[in-house]
């Protein structure tokens, strides 16, 4: 059961930021200026950073230093996601040098998300290669999203995101965790939010950095609920695979659509596995509310 | 001469040796500490919730498990050590104990074990009754607290085993262990009610 302040705080106040950065990275004096890219490049991480920090902190409130469960690690991770998405847009470097900080950053997240189970249930063979296989697949959805950063225009690429932490959010609901869905509800309603505004501005152009909110919290969200409440491995391998059908709808034939025509078809593409995740997920079904 | 000396000297060893048999048989028994195992199957932890405005809620444990040490004639000796298994919990509904099981509440997979430790035992104001000082450690976060045990009884059991038994309960903020999640439609008071059946080693 969602209550009037868990919409205020965990929806509507992230859609708020996220929009309000989004607007801020539209409306340059010239849109076609390199300032203007510039300030693209960077409104948009912060934009979804701050939208979703300010949504995990109306939900579950600060974290305490330092974080004393994986719940609170997550709010971590979006701050590292933000300020690497901010370095990335301001300080860019280098493809190798950006991939070897995205793997740290990555593995590092992922280490202390699981760092519980690293401890007590996991060996000394089995926790790291559980890692490195979980690393591997978030920088494969990385890259993925990277590339759809690229190709996506206007609405397309915060679209089929908001479609995928939406439908993520309800099969980890499903799964026993309404708290875990309400971050991930969070950083839907931001994306969504952007998406309403990249709408009225089709030729709206993303950099990379855009991706770095969305590719370290999402995939943070899903290990979260699989390894911390019950989101079937099935649903995580679909939800893990969902930026390729967004990929898919904006190449090839699809690819040549208007933005908003191409957006909805990324979007559509993205719902496919999101649905059977969702679907997957609810044979675990808890009910909302003791 | 002689023989008469040996033989006094013998008959007072004796009798000394008899006193000092009647002195120790007639001395009241000092029963020493005695270690006892909680007995899980017939020992129960339930919590109780309000859900305001209707009602109140109940679940429970399966698996408590720990060492009781007791000196019946010395409070202060004794001890505590109690462990239960965060995912034994059992709410009569599969779905409510996934939720219940996840990280909006108990967090099992990350925490998972409760645990009480006495510090400091005396004495209660009534007969067969101890206040328990300890730390309870719960959703990884470790809190004094104090509580009131009673000792329900003491004796063998048809299997010759020799049983203890002690009940408690207490009320705790869950907030104070960091359970935040969902306050408003659930109480942040909780109150835990044990009842422990110990068996002595």
């Amino acid at each position: 059961m969602i209550t009037p302040s868990m919409f205020l705080l965990g929806v509507l106040l992230p859609a708020l930021v996220a929009g309000l950065a989004i607007v801020l990275a539209v409306v340059p004096a010239r849109p076609a200026s390199e300032r203007g890219e510039r300030r693209r490049a960077w409104a948009v991480p912060l934009g979804l950073g701050a939208a979703t920090l300010v949504g995990h902190w109306g939900v579950t409130g600060l974290p305490s230093v330092p974080p004393a469960e994986s719940t609170q690690w997550l709010f971590v991770i979006a701050a590292a996601a933000t300020a690497l998405g901010l370095a990335e847009a301001l300080r860019p470097v280098s493809f190798g040098w950006t991939w070897a900080l995205r793997s740290v950053v990555v593995v590092s997240a992922l280490a202390l998300l699981l760092r519980p189970i690293l401890r007590s249930t996991w060996g000394p063979i089995e926790g790291p290669l559980m890692v490195a296989a979980l690393a591997i697949g978030a920088s494969a959805s990385w890259a993925i999203l990277d590339r759809l950063a690229d190709r996506a225009r206007g609405p397309g690429f915060p679209l089929a995101l908001s479609v995928l932490a939406g439908g993520g959010a309800v099969a980890v609901g499903l799964s026993g965790s309404q708290l875990v869905a309400q971050l991930a509800g969070a950083l839907a309603a931001a994306l969504g939010a952007a998406a309403s505004v990249a709408w009225l501005s089709p030729g709206l152009a993303w950099s990379r950095s855009a991706a770095a909110v969305p590719a370290l919290v999402l995939p943070a969200l899903w290990v979260e609920g699989r390894f911390y409440s019950e989101l079937p491995w099935s649903s995580l391998a679909l939800l893990a695979l969902a930026p390729g059908f967004a990929l898919a709808g904006a190449v090839g034939p699809l690819g040549r659509l208007g933005p908003r025509a191409g957006a909805l078809a990324q979007a559509g593409l993205t719902s496919l596995p999101v649905a059977a995740a969702v679907a997957l997920a609810l044979p675990a079904s808890s009910p909302f509310g003791l | 001469m002689r023989r008469q000396r040996f033989a006094v000297a013998g008959v007072a060893a004796l009798g000394m040796g008899g006193i000092g048999a009647f002195v120790a048989s007639a001395s009241p028994a000092v029963a020493p500490a005695q270690n006892f195992n909680v007995d899980p199957v017939h020992s129960s932890v339930l919590f109780k919730v309000k859900r305001p405005p209707y009602s109140t809620f109940y679940a429970m444990f399966h698996d408590l498990s720990g060492k009781i040490l007791l000196d019946p004639m010395n409070a202060a000796a004794c001890s505590v050590d109690l462990q239960i298994k965060a995912d034994s919990l059992e709410s009569r509904n599969p779905d409510r104990n996934k939720h219940l099981r996840s990280p909006d509440f108990f967090s099992v997979k990350e925490f998972p074990v409760i645990s009480f430790k006495s510090t400091k035992i005396a004495p209660g104001k009534e007969e067969d009754t101890y206040v328990v000082t300890g730390d309870l450690t719960l959703h990884g976060v470790t809190k004094p607290i104090t509580l009131t045990v009673r000792k329900t009884g003491e004796a063998d059991d048809p299997m010759k085993n020799h049983r203890a038994g002690f009940e408690t309960s207490f009320k705790i903020q869950r907030s104070d262990f960091g359970m935040k999640y969902g306050i408003g439609m659930l109480s942040d008071e909780v109150e835990l009610i044990l009842g422990v059946d110990a068996i002595r080693e």
